[in-house]
């Protein structure tokens, strides 16, 4: 039961994340759940590089005969590192929609946009 | 040589569209652009060909081998729809000089073209790539551009259109992001080839079957299947004319590519359709999106709207095929993909001519056309007949292999709703028809009236309306030889 | 038998360009509008000359069903059947040109060249239905039939002309879609292929299978006007006169009777049929739904008020007595349909040619109007009485024969009581309705003088009336053309 709680956690971060996009009726609150969502995703991928008793993938000397120690999966945490990239570019897109948004309807609320 | 073109293929469209941000002269960043899209366009059909001569080709980014390097692999049918979606897109840029210049900003050309280039260079990686991780990123690289895409219009609702295919596109990838989370953890590799070696030894394992099922709602959302295709609906409703064309050739489209390359070349049709039982959900949701999507498509009386619930019905039709998980049915599934980036985006074209010369999408607005641009109506009849599937086009042939795989599964109740939706498709092309053939006081003999109509007339269309003529002729031929187009697209699948 | 190939392929080359060529003549002449008719009947003429001289040539070879390549990849089928009805229709094609000479000087609101391009290309897919050899090409030239009509079936371009072509184009495209393609692509997903063979090809199939096969063709078959599909033919009649008589009696309508022989002789075979299709009070399940038809027909016919709806409900009648014929499933059954077509092809179209004439003439399209014409154009009145008396089925004409053939089929080897009577109260029903108005044109009492109309009779000494007395003479001299037939018809191999 508790081998699966790390993850459990991260997809739980997820389904918050999706839960906001749908309940909230601001669009800037539903970029930010949309963050949210992102952020357990990437946690999960983390969560899934690790070994037991690994330490963080970070070369602290110039070779590995000198410093064996075991460390987590550093693969995932590239992508990881690309996949933040992805999420600060949509938020990005996402917010510069939002500002014409307001310039255009001067609200950001769904239900008084439903109404145009 | 050949080597360095499929990586010029994808690499050349954001080095041309970076570039746009300096350029501010309109009329040079499209005649740039124009070019760009030749070149990857010839690029792509070259390596067609070799690709056929030789076999597979693969293309190890920065020397690394796989599993250790991500590498594109062009195979016979990623290099065919690549050529086909470069096509579309030289399509759309050569034919829409008038339509761009009169529905966007002059301004804002440049970073339109260039936010152009980068979306076809995201469609372009989507296809060639083998690897998971990649993919994903080609996919958010293809999304954004196209979310920016879509909130350049003179309707103000095309930015509420795009913040929703944000938001919900952006889901869709998340949800392709935790698949791939899934399957990397259950077999370790990130590269395709690999991943397909490696899965006999896991089938069993949940978090495979877990990893599929997220990848493939993530593509689903992003095909736009019933359930989940109102972002596309709205998006295309309220975008500029210009760009709908080229998003309905490319982005569903390359998705169903997807659909179709999980679920019968990476997974196989065993795991698929035997060990996970898909064709239910792919049956289901496509009958759904056949019925809802037809009977709406009726009831529009605007001839953009018309064509974008058409649309979502021919998705329909393209995942019920897959759905009966045999190699037949994916080479018709193929067929009405094929009909539909031609015939559908054939279509769009010509309805934002017509927007052009008639400065109206609506029914009451369009009627006599016949007489004022004759060559519109005879196109649109042959592009709306492979839709309809009237014999001799793409779309029947869709049509026949579809019905003789329903037959051969003996599924009759699912025979019967693509029969009456066929007929659905005829009513609903066939009101706009006769819109164009007959004038509003009734009488189809009424002579040219001059109401002040239009900015265009059709001479100065006319070579818009030969590219539009060129994407019909390669409809009409694959229709007419249809078994040798039948075997040419079965030799794809293998 | 080398030579006479070539021959056969070159003969057939020429009757399959002639209304290719009259079309594309139509099209060229485009400036010289009066003098397109003449050169279009003499092209006409000769081709059904050209169809003599395969008959002929067919003879000697001796062989009763011979598959011929005519270029690379075309094939076609010829049989006894195939030449009879194209005979057949190139004949009364000609007839109808000779007609529309003068018709198309007196009425000049019909477009010439819009009226000859399609008739010729409905003709040409009417020539191409008969000589296809399988069933997906029947199939899309019965779909272009259906679409090259619709011009002509619209042509005034009116309100009820759009909403009556518009009840045409969904019935026909309708039925075919739903009814005859499934069919046809059940038979090409159960035996691979749906070419036309002796003895026929889906001789394996069960009993129950063949039933509902059967029906779905016969509903599909929309063309030859079954009760529930015949709501096309009486909308149709508001097409022009020539248009009504060539397609709708004869080119359209009797494709559709000939299809349904072709397929229960070369698809089912007919000693297949006799055995395997279901019974229901000891008599053919297809017997029944033709007697409904022809019932329904002919009462409906007794409350028409207009000549062309007259003549509408009176050939749905007659098509329902040929299918009759044929489900009796045996090879003088088809002989006495294949009679029937023609001699009812023969009448049918003298009755429309002459009420063409009585309404070029005084504009009369009213039964009530017709009281007292016997009088005023003798001549014609005469042949008209002539084609009724035929259509009824008094001795010595046409229409005697063929139905005194369908009564010795019935009579062959077991009685069939369900064919006989119904065929004996449709005779009854047609006396009725063709009686009252040979009486009303006979009524001495009701003679009313129109002067202006003696002044068109001298300028109708025209090419209508030769073309009325060609055609009539056929009725009356059927006694020597029927010969011929049946000498044919003794070629084919069941």
């Amino acid at each position: 039961m508790f081998e699966h709680f790390p993850y459990m956690l991260c997809l739980f971060v997820a389904i918050v994340g999706i839960y906001g996009i749908a309940v909230n009726g601001n669009y800037f609150k539903k970029l930010i759940s949309l963050g949210v969502l992102q952020a357990g995703v990437i946690m999960f991928f983390i969560a899934i590089a690790k070994n037991k008793d690994a330490s963080a993938p970070i070369m602290d000397c110039l070779s590995f005969e000198e410093c064996e120690k075991v460390v987590a999966n550093p693969l995932p945490h590239v992508l990881m590192l690309t996949a933040i990239v992805v999420g600060v570019a949509t938020l990005s897109v996402g917010l510069s929609l939002i500002i014409r948004i307001k310039q255009e309807y001067k609200t950001v609320e769904d239900k008084e946009l439903q109404k145009e | 040589m050949i080597k360095n073109l499929v990586i010029l293929e994808m690499l050349l469209p954001i080095l041309i569209g970076v570039s746009h941000i300096v350029n501010r002269r309109a009329h040079l960043v499209y005649l740039v652009t124009c070019i760009t899209n030749v070149v990857v366009c010839v690029a792509a059909v070259f390596i067609c060909i070799h690709v056929f001569q030789s076999g597979d080709m693969h293309y190890y980014f920065g020397g690394w081998l796989p599993p250790a390097g991500i590498e594109f692999k062009i195979t016979k049918f990623n290099s065919v729809i690549t050529c086909l979606i470069s096509v579309i897109s030289t399509a759309t840029f050569l034919h829409g000089k008038n339509v761009m210049f009169d529905e966007i900003d002059i301004s804002k050309i440049n970073s339109f073209c260039g936010v152009f280039l980068i979306c076809l260079a995201g469609f372009i990686g989507v296809l060639l790539t083998n690897d998971f991780f990649n993919l994903y990123v080609f996919i958010e690289i293809s999304s954004l551009a196209s979310y920016s895409l879509i909130s350049i219009s003179k309707d103000k609702s095309s930015i509420k259109a795009a913040f929703c295919y944000l938001i919900i596109g952006s889901i869709a990838a998340t949800f392709i992001l935790i698949g791939i989370a899934y399957i990397y953890s259950a077999s370790g590799t990130l590269n395709i080839d690999d991943f397909i070696s490696k899965l006999p030894n896991i089938q069993e394992s949940n978090s495979v079957r877990i990893g599929y099922c997220l990848i493939l709602v993530g593509i689903l959302i992003k095909s736009g299947l019933f359930p989940l295709h109102t972002w596309l609906v709205d998006s295309y409703k309220s975008t500029n004319s210009f760009i709908v064309p080229f998003l309905n050739g490319t982005s569903s489209k390359i998705y169903i590519f997807l659909a179709i390359n999980l679920t019968y070349l990476i997974f196989g049709i065993h795991y698929s359709f035997h060990h996970l039982n898909i064709s239910f959900i792919f049956g289901a949701m496509g009958a759904m999106a056949i019925i809802m999507c037809s009977l709406a498509a009726l009831y529009q009386s605007n001839l953009r709207n018309m064509l974008i619930f058409s649309t979502v019905s021919q998705i329909g039709y393209t995942f019920v095929a897959l759905g009966l998980g045999s190699k037949a049915s994916a080479v018709a599934a193929i067929m009405f993909l094929f009909g539909n980036i031609l015939a559908k985006s054939s279509l769009f074209m010509l309805a934002s001519n017509i927007y052009l010369n008639r400065r109206s999408y609506d029914m009451s607005k369009l009627h006599n056309l016949k007489s004022h641009m004759p060559i519109v109506v005879v196109l649109f009849a042959i592009n709306g007949a492979s839709i309809a599937g009237v014999p001799l086009t793409i779309g029947f042939s869709a049509k026949i292999s579809l019905i003789i795989e329903l037959i051969k599964k003996d599924m009759w109740v699912m025979l019967a709703i693509v029969l009456c939706s066929s007929l659905v498709a005829i009513l609903y092309i066939w009101k706009f028809m006769e819109t164009f053939l007959y004038s509003k006081a009734g009488s189809i003999n009424d002579s040219k009236r001059k109401d002040g109509f239009g900015v265009y007339s059709e001479r100065e269309l006319y070579f818009p309306l030969s590219i539009i003529a060129f994407l019909t002729g390669a409809n009409l031929i694959c229709g007419v030889f249809f078994n040798r187009f039948a075997e040419f697209l079965n030799n794809l699948i293998l | 038998m080398n030579s006479f190939d070539h021959k056969i392929e070159h003969l057939i080359l020429l009757i399959l360009a002639s209304p290719l060529l009259c079309a594309s003549l139509a099209l060229m002449l485009r400036k010289f509008k009066t003098y397109i008719s003449i050169p279009i009947f003499i092209i006409s003429f000769f081709s059904s000359l050209v169809t003599l001289i395969v008959i002929k040539t067919f003879f000697s070879l001796g062989i009763g069903f011979v598959n011929i390549e005519l270029f690379y990849g075309v094939v076609i089928n010829l049989e006894p059947i195939n030449l009879i009805f194209i005979t057949m229709v190139s004949f009364l094609w000609s007839m109808t040109n000779l007609y529309s000479i003068s018709y198309l000087n007196m009425n000049k609101e019909i477009i010439a060249v819009k009226f000859y391009l399609f008739l010729s290309l409905s003709i040409f897919c009417t020539f191409c239905i008969a000589l296809a050899p399988n069933l997906i090409v029947l199939f899309v030239f019965y779909e272009f039939l259906s679409l090259s009509t619709y011009p002509l079936v619209s042509h005034l371009g009116g309100d009820e002309e759009r909403k009556s072509s518009r009840v045409y184009l969904y019935t026909l495209i309708g039925a075919s879609v739903v009814f005859f393609l499934p069919a046809i692509l059940y038979l090409m997903s159960h035996i691979g292929h749906t070419t036309f063979a002796v003895g026929g090809i889906a001789n394996f199939l069960p009993g129950n299978v063949v039933t509902v096969l059967f029906i779905l063709f016969l509903y599909g078959v929309a063309k030859s006007a079954i009760v529930p599909m015949h709501f096309w033919l009486p909308k149709a009649m508001v097409a022009s006169f020539p248009v009504s008589a060539v397609l709708h009696a004869v080119a359209v309508v009797k494709s559709g009777i000939f299809i349904m022989i072709k397929i229960s002789v070369y698809i089912f075979g007919l000693k297949y049929l006799r055995e395997n299709i279901s019974e229901f009070f000891h008599a053919n399940i297809i017997t029944i739904l033709c007697t409904v038809s022809l019932l329904i027909s002919s009462v409906i016919a007794l409350y028409q008020t207009r000549i062309k709806s007259l003549l509408a409900y009176s050939t749905i009648n007659q098509l329902s007595i040929c299918l009759l014929a044929l489900s009796m499933f045996h090879p003088l059954a088809v002989k006495a349909a294949v009679i029937h077509m023609v001699s009812h092809a023969l009448g049918k179209i003298t009755l429309f040619f002459a009420s063409g004439y009585v309404y070029c003439n005084s504009r009369i399209s009213d039964l009530k109007d017709f009281k007292g014409l016997g009088k005023k154009m003798k001549f014609i009145m005469a042949l008209f009485t002539i084609a009724a008396l035929s259509i009824i089925g008094l001795p010595i004409f046409g229409g005697f024969i063929s139905k005194a053939y369908i009564y010795y089929a019935a009579l062959y080897k077991s009685v069939n009581y369900l064919v006989l009577i119904s065929l004996t109260i449709s005779v009854l029903m047609t006396a009725h309705y063709f009686i009252k108005i040979l009486y009303s044109i006979y009524d001495q009492k009701s003679f009313i003088s129109h002067k202006k109309e003696e002044e068109y009779e001298h300028k109708l000494l025209s090419s209508m009336t030769l073309a009325i007395l060609f055609t009539s003479c056929g009725t009356v001299f059927y006694v020597f053309i029927y010969e011929y037939i049946l000498m044919l018809m003794d070629l084919v191999e069941y």
